[in-house]
C-alpha cells in the first residue's frame, strides 16, 4: 500500500502554491538543454523528466550568492544601521535531486556551530523539500560514494518515485511533507522499486587516509594542472558555503553582505601583506579535496559532498572532485579501476 | 546659471521631472567653452553637473556607466575638435573607443538616446548652451532612466529566449576519433624524446592534459570533443614552471596565440606550436569558421577545407538579438544575468584575461562590484565584453565555461561586428596589423558625434 | 587710391603720398608632418598652437618645445625677433634651474599589478611609457612592466583610459577622486 499522485495533480499542487504567494521554485528549461533551479511563475515551467539533474544547486534558495546583512547610513548625526528584512515568505522546492536535499542537514552544521547563523536558519524553517527519486544516472554522478543512493531520504520533507505512466508515489518524511500533500494523495496498490544508483566509484575512507597523509604528494601538482581556478564547481555544489563579506556603496549609504566565495581563486587566502599561503593551483585543490573529505568530517562527521556530480559536468576543463578523487584513490590503493 | 523655477519652490504645484545630466569634458576646451557660456551670460539650464578632466582620453567607458547607475538620466561626454586636442591625440583614442562602446551598449538594450557626444572648443560659448538647452529637453520628454538593468518579472525570461543552440553540456565525451590522432600521437613523442619540448599542453579523454614523458603519448586525443581553448594554459604559472612547452592548437585557438604574442604575453620563439586541421566541433561558431587550416603553426597535422565564410554569416546568431527592440533588449540581459553566479569561468578559460589583478579584485574605487546582483553583474560582462573589444578571437570559450548558460558570445560578436564593420580589424588574424584600442585613424567615424 | 567702405557701403576715394601693402602669409608646406612629430598642435590654417594666447605665448602643448615668429601667425620682423627672445629666454630658464619642474599631474603605474599588454605605451601621445624589467637585487628576472617617464608625461590621462587592470593612474585626476566626484553627484 503506497500514496501516489499523478504527474498532472502535482502540477495543480505547484500552480496551488505559486497562487497562494508561496516562492516556488524547481528545475526549468532556461534555454535549450541548460535545466536549472529556478523560481516558477507558473507550474508549465517545472521540468520533470529528459535530463539528469539541474546544473546548479538548491542552496541558492536557503544561502544564496549575495545576502545583505545590514545597512548603513552617513549622516551628520552619526552613523545609522538599517536591519535587513528577513525572508518572510514560505518557499517549496519541488523536484530536487536527492544529492541536492541532502547537502542541507550537512550544511546545517558548519551554520549553527559556533554561531547560529539566523539568516540560513530562518530559510532553513520556511523550506519545504520535495524531492524526486533519479531514474537515471551518468558518468559524474557518485552519491552511491559518499554514502548516498538515487532515493536518498536525507534532507527531504516528500520523496517522489517514478511508478510509470505518470504517476509516483509520494513517501511523506517529515510533518512539513504531511501538510504539503495533505489531501491531495490516492491510496494505492503500486509500489515503486527503488532504482539503482551508480556503482561506487571509491572508498571514501581510502581518501580521507589519504589526504591525512600525502599532503606534500607530487599527486597534487601532477593532477590538478588543468584546473584554471574558477568558482564553476564550489557555486554550483550543494555542499560549498564559503563566503566572502563585502561593504557596498558610497559616502552617504551603503550595505553589508555576504556574497559566495571559491577556494580556488587565487585570491582567496591572500594576506593583505602579500603572502598566499596557497601560492598555487595544486594547494588549492587540495585543500577542496580535504576540506570535503578529511576535515569537515573530522570536525563535524560528515563527508561535505553528495556526489552529485555537478562539479564534473561544469568544470570547464572536465576536472571537479570526481576526476581527482578517482586518480587518488586508484593511486593510494594501488588498484587500476 | 538660469533660475529655473524649482519643485520645492512652489508647494503647490506637483513636482515636475527634473532631468540628471553628467558632463564628463576635457579641461581644455569644453571646460573653457562652457566657462565661456558663462561669463557672457549665456543661460542655460542648471541640470547639468560637470566633471572636468583633464582630456576625453582620460574617459573610459566605467565611467559612462557609473553616471548612469547613480541615477543620471543623460550623459554627455564632451571634448575638442579633432586636430585641437590640447594633448595632441587624446581625442582620436576616445572617439575609437566611442565607436566601439557605443556598439556594445546598443547590444545590451542601453537607451542611445541618452547618451550625448559632441566637440565643443574653449570658443564656442553658444554650442555649449544649445547642446546643455537640447539635452535637457530631450531627456524631460524622455522621463527619467527607470529601465536601466531591470527585468521583466520573475521566470518570465525565458520567452526572450533568442540564442541558437549548442547545449553541449551532457554530450558524452568519448566521441569518434578524427584523423590526425595517431600523427599527432608520433609528433609528440619524438618531441619530447629528442627533449625538443618538456611538456605536451594537449587534449585528453576528458579533458586538457600535460604531457611530460613520451610514453604518456597515449594520453593524448584529437576528435570532435576537442572544445577547449589550451593556449589559457601558457600564461599559468605552473605550467610555466614545467618548461618548453608543444601546444596542441585548432585554428580558432591559434588566433589567440596571435593576439598574446603582439601583447607581449608569449614569445613564439619559445614554444612549439602543433596545428591541427578541424573539420568542425559542431559549435556555434564553426558555421562560419575560415581557419579550419592552423597558419601559423611549427607543424600542421590533417588536412581540411578552408573555406571563406561569408561576413554575413558571422553575425546570423546577433540579428535575432539585434531585432529587438531597445527595452527587451534590456530586460533579455537582465533576466540572463540574474543567473550569473559571478564564478568568473568565464574569465578565467578566457586566454585574453591575463591581467594578474583583474579590474573587478580592485577596489579604491569599487569600480566594477563583485556581488551577483543586476549591478554587479551587468557592470562585469560590459567590463569584460569592452576589454576584449579587438582582441576576443571567438573560440566563445566563456559561452561553453558558463555554468548558468547564459550566451556571452553575443556580447562578444557584437563588438566584433563593430571592429570589422568599422575598422575593417579581425583579432588574431594577421601579426601586423595595428592594434584597435590604443591606436586610431584620423578618419575613425564621427557621424555620432555632434 | 579707391576702394570700397564696408560700413556706409559706398566706394571710397583716398589720395596718398605712399601706399603700403601687407601681402597674406600662410605657413610653410609640411608643418603639419613637423608639428606631429614634435607632438604640436595647429589650427586649421597650421599654424603652430601656443599653450596660452596671453599667459604662455610662446610654450607649446609639449613641454620643452617652443615658437616663435611667422610659425605661430603672421607678423613682422621686429614682433618675431621679440618672440624669439622670449622664447630663448624660456629654454634658458628651463636650462638654468638645477631641476626640471613640471605640473604634478603625471601618470603612474602600479608595477605589482601591471600586466605589461603595453596598450598604455601605444596610445601615449607623447611616447612617455616605455617597457621596464623588474629583477630581484640579484638579477633574477621577476616580470616586465611599463614605466612612465615622469620628465614626458604630460598627463592627459590616456593610459589610464586604456589600461585594462588599471595598474596606471593618473595624478590630480585619480579614479578614486573621478568615482568620488561622480557619486556625489546625483
Amino acid at each position: 500500500m503506497s500514496a501516489t499522485i499523478s504527474q498532472a495533480a502535482l502540477r495543480e499542487l505547484v500552480g496551488g502554491l505559486i497562487a497562494q504567494g508561496k516562492r516556488v521554485a524547481g528545475p526549468c528549461e532556461v534555454k535549450p538543454g541548460c535545466v536549472l533551479y529556478a523560481p516558477l511563475v507558473s507550474s508549465a515551467q517545472l521540468v520533470l523528466e529528459g535530463f539528469i539533474r539541474p546544473a546548479n544547486s538548491l542552496k541558492e534558495f536557503i544561502f544564496p550568492k549575495h545576502e545583505e546583512l545590514y545597512g548603513y547610513r552617513i549622516t551628520g548625526q552619526g552613523i545609522e544601521l538599517t536591519e535587513v528584512e528577513p525572508l518572510r515568505a514560505e518557499q517549496v522546492l519541488i523536484a530536487a535531486r536527492p544529492c541536492d536535499a541532502a547537502a542541507l542537514p550537512i550544511l546545517d552544521r558548519v551554520f549553527n556551530w559556533d554561531y547560529k547563523d539566523e539568516l540560513y536558519n530562518s530559510r532553513r524553517q520556511l523550506t519545504t523539500i520535495v524531492t524526486l527519486a533519479c531514474a537515471a544516472h551518468d558518468d559524474a554522478c557518485f552519491c552511491t560514494s559518499v554514502g548516498l543512493g538515487p532515493a536518498a531520504e536525507r534532507g527531504s520533507d516528500a520523496l517522489l518515485l517514478e511508478l510509470g505512466g505518470g504517476e509516483y508515489e509520494v513517501r511523506c518524511l517529515t510533518g512539513k511533507g504531511k501538510s504539503l500533500f495533505d489531501g491531495k494523495l490516492q491510496a494505492s496498490e503500486r509500489v515503486a522499486s527503488l532504482p539503482s544508483g551508480p556503482e561506487k566509484r571509491f572508498e571514501a575512507a581510502v581518501v580521507r587516509a589519504f589526504v591525512k597523509e600525502n599532503l606534500e604528494s607530487p599527486f597534487w601538482p601532477a593532477q590538478t594542472l588543468a584546473c584554471l581556478g574558477c568558482g564553476a564547481c564550489a557555486y554550483t555544489c550543494p555542499t560549498c558555503h564559503c563566503f566572502d563579506i563585502v561593504d557596498e556603496g558610497n559616502i552617504e549609504r551603503g550595505v553589508r553582505a555576504r556574497n559566495w566565495d571559491s577556494c580556488q581563486f587565487a585570491l582567496f587566502t591572500l594576506h593583505a601583506s602579500g603572502h598566499n599561503p596557497r601560492p598555487n593551483q595544486p594547494s588549492r585543490q587540495r585543500q577542496r579535496i580535504d576540506h570535503k573529505f578529511r576535515i569537515y568530517p573530522e570536525k563535524f562527521g560528515e563527508i561535505l559532498c553528495t556526489g552529485c556530480g555537478n562539479c564534473a559536468r561544469n568544470c570547464p576543463v572536465g576536472m571537479g572532485v570526481l576526476r581527482v578523487v578517482a586518480t587518488l584513490e586508484s593511486s593510494a590503493s594501488g588498484s587500476a579501476r | 546659471m538660469s533660475d529655473k523655477p524649482t519643485e520645492a519652490a512652489a508647494c503647490d504645484r506637483p513636482a515636475e521631472f527634473e532631468p540628471k545630466i553628467v558632463a564628463f569634458v576635457c579641461n581644455w576646451c569644453t571646460y573653457l567653452g562652457a566657462d565661456l557660456a558663462g561669463t557672457t551670460r549665456l543661460e542655460y539650464p542648471s541640470n547639468v553637473r560637470i566633471i572636468r578632466l583633464p582630456c576625453t582620453g582620460r574617459i573610459d567607458f566605467n565611467l559612462i556607466i557609473k553616471a548612469f547607475e547613480i541615477g543620471a538620466d543623460s550623459v554627455l561626454v564632451s571634448g575638442c575638435h579633432p586636430g585641437d586636442c590640447h594633448y595632441t591625440s587624446g581625442n582620436y583614442h576616445a572617439r575609437r573607443r566611442w565607436i566601439l562602446f557605443r556598439e556594445l551598449l546598443g547590444a545590451l538594450g542601453f537607451d542611445l538616446g541618452r547618451v550625448y557626444f559632441t566637440w565643443i572648443s574653449a570658443a564656442e560659448g553658444h554650442k555649449w548652451q544649445e547642446v546643455v538647452k537640447e539635452i535637457t529637453e530631450k531627456t524631460r520628454q524622455m522621463g527619467p532612466y527607470t529601465s536601466l538593468y531591470q527585468s521583466p518579472s520573475a521566470g518570465v525570461g525565458a520567452t526572450l529566449v533568442v540564442a541558437p543552440e549548442g547545449g553541449h553540456k551532457g554530450r558524452p565525451y568519448d566521441a569518434g576519433v578524427w584523423g590526425g590522432e595517431a600523427e599527432l600521437r608520433e609528433a609528440c613523442r619524438r618531441l619530447l624524446e629528442e627533449g625538443k619540448v618538456k611538456v605536451v599542453i594537449g587534449y585528453g579523454k576528458r579533458g586538457p592534459v600535460f604531457v611530460t614523458r613520451p610514453e604518456d603519448v597515449e594520453q593524448l586525443v584529437w576528435n570532435d570533443r576537442c572544445l577547449a581553448n589550451l593556449t589559457v594554459y601558457l600564461k599559468r604559472k605552473e605550467i610555466r614552471a614545467l618548461g618548453r612547452p608543444a601546444i596542441v592548437v585548432k585554428g580558432c585557438d591559434e588566433r589567440a596565440l596571435v593576439v598574446l604574442e603582439k601583447e607581449s604575453q608569449i614569445d613564439r620563439k619559445e614554444m612549439h606550436v602543433l596545428g591541427m586541421a578541424c573539420q568542425g566541433l559542431g559549435e556555434a561558431k564553426c558555421e562560419s569558421c575560415d581557419v579550419h587550416m592552423p597558419r601559423f603553426a611549427d607543424e600542421v597535422i590533417g588536412e581540411a577545407d578552408q573555406h571563406p565564410a561569408e561576413t554575413g554569416e558571422r553575425w546570423k546568431s546577433l540579428q535575432a538579438l539585434l531585432a529587438l527592440p531597445d527595452a527587451d533588449r534590456m530586460s533579455y540581459w537582465a533576466t540572463e544575468f540574474e543567473r550569473c553566479v559571478k564564478c568568473y569561468a568565464c574569465r578565467q578559460v578566457c586566454p585574453m584575461c591575463y591581467c594578474e589583478r583583474c579590474l573587478v579584485e580592485k577596489n579604491r574605487p569599487t569600480e566594477i562590484e563583485p556581488s551577483a546582483t543586476a549591478k554587479g553583474n551587468f557592470a562585469w560582462h560590459i567590463l569584460r565584453a569592452f576589454h576584449l573589444a579587438g582582441r576576443c578571437v571567438g573560440c566563445d570559450e566563456c559561452t561553453r565555461a558558463c555554468p548558468a548558460g547564459i550566451d556571452l558570445r553575443l556580447l562578444n560578436l557584437s563588438l566584433a561586428k563593430a571592429a570589422e564593420e568599422h575598422f575593417g580589424y579581425r583579432a588574431g588574424m594577421d601579426p601586423k596589423a595595428e592594434e584597435l584600442i590604443g591606436a586610431y585613424s584620423l578618419q575613425d567615424k564621427e557621424n555620432f558625434i555632434r | 587710391m579707391r576702394g570700397a567702405d564696408t560700413l556706409s557701403g559706398g566706394p571710397v576715394t583716398i589720395e596718398a603720398d605712399m601706399v603700403v601693402l601687407a601681402a597674406a602669409m600662410r605657413p610653410a608646406d609640411g608643418v603639419e608632418q613637423l608639428a606631429q612629430k614634435f607632438n604640436v598642435g595647429y589650427d586649421e590654417y597650421g599654424f603652430l598652437l601656443e599653450s596660452h594666447p596671453k599667459l604662455r605665448p610662446v610654450e607649446t602643448a609639449s613641454a620643452g618645445v617652443y615658437i616663435c615668429g611667422a610659425c605661430q601667425a603672421p607678423k613682422d620682423i621686429p614682433e618675431s625677433v621679440a618672440q624669439a627672445s622670449a622664447a630663448a629666454s624660456k629654454v634658458l630658464i628651463t636650462f638654468s634651474a638645477s631641476e626640471l619642474t613640471r605640473e604634478p599631474e603625471i601618470a603612474k603605474i602600479n608595477e605589482d599589478t601591471c600586466a605589461a599588454c603595453f596598450t598604455c605605451l601605444h596610445a601615449c601621445p607623447y611616447h612617455a611609457i616605455e617597457q621596464a624589467e623588474i629583477r630581484t637585487p640579484r638579477g633574477v628576472f621577476v616580470k616586465r612592466t611599463a614605466r612612465v617617464n615622469p620628465g614626458l608625461c604630460m598627463g592627459c590621462g590616456t593610459c589610464v583610459a586604456v589600461c585594462p587592470s588599471k595598474s596606471a593612474d593618473l595624478e590630480g585626476f585619480t579614479e578614486q577622486e573621478i568615482y568620488s566626484m561622480v557619486e556625489s553627484l546625483v
